[in-house]
């Protein structure tokens, strides 16, 4: 079986993104982080988009598509692309299953955060 | 004809004819203060010789540290063109991760020749990166021996500099050495009555005399001296009629005083 898909480095460790999350990457993009929480927004091809901050590393932006969100990606090395030897739990390299980065849990942990924020820039009495 | 064989103190002519004591001390103070003088001039010239030295040496040391700070100018250049060239591959890189990407998107049958040939160009650029990563390194350490090589021209001209101070300084004292020769010169000449060229000369004289009568010395002892007389007294002769007319006119004159 073979997998395709974008083989990163996240904090020192091997990850892999599937081909249908990850789109494209971008380097050098302007990140923009959301004042009092984790997230950050960047404008890409026009659009403003939500990115999630892994790591230190900022260079790179891994753009995916989250059940048809586009949502940005920070803080990884991106390594290899293209098709893999693996199984449904990810690619093997070395006879090392290379997990598969869960970017669907970091973007409910984003969201959780993106509604507190919206909540209380919405309940800001002055605004209103 | 005089006898040879007779000593200075059993001639009363010779007697007559030796010099003042005065005067030889005079005539020696006249030639020491002639060698001191020659010696100081010559030490004023190699002083001279060798501030033009120093001046070329200094004028070399700034071309070097001047061609250096150009060489500073051009490795920065270097630099900053192959942190482009880094930029452009990484560009590269990243365009055939993307071609990867895609290639993967589209499926193992139609995608595999994309994915190929993203592959290839991906390592092709990260050996490229890794070539300008060690060109970079290897021009960083050119910039560390180069501020070196800066910092030894500028130490060398600044050396040079105080060395020249130095050779200026020694030049005055041997400018000093030769006034205080030159008043000594006079010195000499106002206690003794002579000048300088005369006393010159009578030391010459003096130095010819001892170092015939040496000769005279080494011949008594050998076992040919009746030749060597017959053979020498032609020579010697003249030599000490003039003397003694020297001696004579000198006493005469002395008398009439």
């Amino acid at each position: 079986m073979s997998v395709a898909g974008l083989l990163v480095r996240c904090r020192g460790q091997l990850a892999f993104i599937p081909a249908n999350v990850a789109r494209y990457v971008r380097y050098d993009v302007v990140v923009t982080p959301f004042p009092g929480t984790d997230l950050s927004m960047a404008l890409l091809a026009g659009r403003v988009v939500p990115v999630i901050s892994l790591g230190p590393n900022q260079r790179a932006l891994v753009v995916c598509d989250i059940e048809g969100e586009t949502i940005a990606v920070s803080g990884l090395e991106p390594l290899k692309s293209g098709i893999f030897e693996g199984d449904e739990q990810g690619p093997i390299e070395s006879d090392t299953v290379i997990p598969i980065l869960p970017i669907h849990e970091y973007v409910e942990k984003s969201r959780g955060q993106r509604q507190t924020y919206t909540s209380s820039f919405e309940e800001d009495s002055w605004l209103s | 004809m005089v006898e040879l064989n007779k000593g200075a103190g059993e001639n009363p002519n010779f007697e007559a004819s030796h010099a003042d004591p005065d005067e030889l001390s005079s005539a020696l103070l006249f030639g020491a203060h002639h060698v001191a003088l020659k010696s100081a001039q010559q030490a004023v010239e190699q002083c001279g010789k060798a501030n033009q030295g120093l001046q070329q040496c200094r004028s070399q040391f700034e071309a070097c540290a001047d061609q250096s700070r150009r060489l500073e100018v051009r490795l920065r250049d270097t630099r900053a063109s192959a942190t482009q060239l880094a930029d452009a591959l990484e560009r590269i890189k990243l365009v055939a991760l993307n071609t990867g990407l895609e290639g993967a998107r589209l499926g193992e049958s139609s995608g595999k020749a994309l994915v190929a040939i993203a592959e290839e160009v991906r390592n092709l650029s990260a050996r490229g990166l890794d070539v300008v990563a060690n060109h970079i390194r290897l021009v960083e350490e050119a910039e560390v021996e180069q501020t070196k090589l800066v910092q030894a021209a500028e130490l060398a001209q600044s050396l040079a500099m105080d060395l020249a101070s130095q050779l200026r300084q020694t030049q005055e004292c041997q400018f000093d050495a030769l006034a205080s020769l030159d008043m000594l010169e006079k010195a000499i000449e106002r206690a003794s009555g002579l000048d300088a060229s005369t006393a010159l000369e009578v030391q010459r004289v003096a130095e010819h005399g001892q170092g015939l009568l040496n000769a005279l010395e080494g011949l008594s002892v050998s076992r040919r001296q009746k030749i060597a007389r017959t053979l020498l007294l032609p020579a010697v002769e003249p030599l000490l009629r003039a003397l003694l007319n020297t001696a004579q006119m000198d006493s005469t004159s002395e008398s009439e005083q």
